[in-house]
């Protein structure tokens, strides 16, 4: 296993590493306590090659182990995952291992070192998290010329910064800033037009908007009321996260075209999803019978078009490339046939 | 003598590979270009990766 923390515990106790094993995996199946134990020694205890610890270290090595294992241990107890103590655990081994990765400072000494490391490490998590998503959000709002540029611009100054000793603290805030603008880049995630939950339900075709946008929630656009005459009627939906669902009425014709980051697209019996999925659903209608044209731009969800809300159709996907035929769903039974050019692709 | 400061390889890596990054990001958000995951994701990941094994080459050094 990574690190060899089993071989380094059994030679330590005195016992088989078969034992050790058996009780990590039994560990990790527990409730994951097993897991924060091995993180924990992976972090706190000295490889092969590192200069034999003195007694105190050894003492305050074992300390940390032990204080590590009692609160895992108390933590699958008072629940597993569930309780407080484990992500507290998890955070503090997490800050350890974080703080030596940027510092090179393994977690030796006493355990106010120790603590004092792992209080590092956990800042430092906390702080990348809180500029991720400030980055993640700026980007979504519009925000993404300015945040590229101060990508460019840390990239600059640590460039600069390598010929007068270095800047090495800047690497983490820098990728904090830029992984999450290259996911909003490539989901194309547009946060304009608000947070929540939103539901149009227009009661003629003059009421109907030609576009509907949603930041991030539940729009649900229910056009079951609307007396569609024959023709095309053109809909935009745009969402930059979350789940979308049209409600269209009975013997209206839907077509639909789609293009979304990550997520997925559910038009009555048709489904497709992944990454980068450019889905096309091309449907003609009879000549006394309306179509309904939809445009989605869905960013990280699910775009739904069906003719009843039901518990299934409002809050339940059952995962891309699952060709549906639910009950009740109803089925794009006005269009007259499918063209060849339907079909959802993945880029 | 006035002693010059050593080259720190991590910084300088590391800068470069943000520069490109941050250029391509901001091309992405001039609308120059156009990214999609499947050619984002490899950009990002290897981005990641050459800090990293560059982190690693100047800890081993």
């Amino acid at each position: 296993m990574i690190g060899g923390v089993c071989g380094g515990l059994a030679r330590y106790f005195g016992v088989d590493v078969t034992l050790v094993r058996i009780g990590m995996v039994a560990l990790a199946l527990l409730g994951g306590t097993g897991l924060i134990v091995y993180a924990a020694a992976l972090v706190l205890v000295p490889s092969d090659g590192e200069v034999a610890p003195g007694p105190n270290d050894t003492r305050d090595r074992a300390l940390a182990i032990g204080i590590a294992i009692t609160l895992t241990i108390a933590g699958f107890a008072l629940g597993g995952f569930g309780s407080a103590l484990f992500p507290v655990a998890s955070l503090a081994v997490a800050g350890l291992a974080v703080w030596w990765l940027v510092s090179g400072e393994r977690p030796t000494g006493g355990p106010r070192s120790i603590a004092r490391r792992a209080a590092l490490g956990v800042a430092l998590i906390m702080g990348c998290l809180a500029l991720s998503v400030g980055s993640f959000f700026a980007a979504g709002f519009g925000g993404g010329v300015v945040i590229a540029s101060l990508v460019i611009a840390a990239g600059a100054a640590l460039v600069a910064a390598a010929f007068v000793g270095g800047a090495r603290w800047l690497v983490l805030p820098a990728l904090a800033i830029a992984l999450p603008l290259a996911f909003v880049s490539a989901a194309n995630i547009d946060l304009d037009g608000g947070f929540g939950e939103r539901e149009v339900r227009p009661g003629t075709l003059a009421e109907v908007k030609k576009d509907y946008r949603l930041g991030m929630g539940e729009l649900v656009i229910d056009l079951r009321d609307v007396k569609m005459p024959a023709g095309d009627h053109h809909v935009n939906v745009g969402l930059g996260a979350g789940h979308a669902l049209v409600l269209v009425p009975e013997g209206v014709c839907v077509a639909s075209e789609a293009r979304v980051g990550i997520g997925g697209v559910d038009v009555f019996e048709r489904d497709g999803g992944g990454i980068d999925v450019d889905w096309s659903d091309a449907r003609r209608a009879p000549g006394d019978t309306p179509r309904l044209v939809i445009d989605g731009d869905i960013g990280l969800g699910l775009l739904e078009v069906r003719h009843n809300r039901s518990r299934e159709s409002a809050n339940h996907y059952d995962g891309p490339f699952s060709d549906l035929d639910r009950p009740g769903d109803g089925r794009n039974d006005a269009c007259a046939t499918r063209t060849a050019s339907s079909g959802a692709s993945n880029g | 003598m006035r002693r010059t400061a050593e080259l720190d390889r991590l910084s300088l890596t590391a800068g470069l590979v943000l520069v490109v990054l941050g250029t391509v990001l901001l091309l992405d958000a001039l609308g120059v270009v156009r990214l999609s995951f499947g050619s984002m994701a490899p950009i990002a990941f290897a981005a990641v990766g050459a800090i990293l094994l560059a982190s690693g080459l100047s800890r081993g050094a």
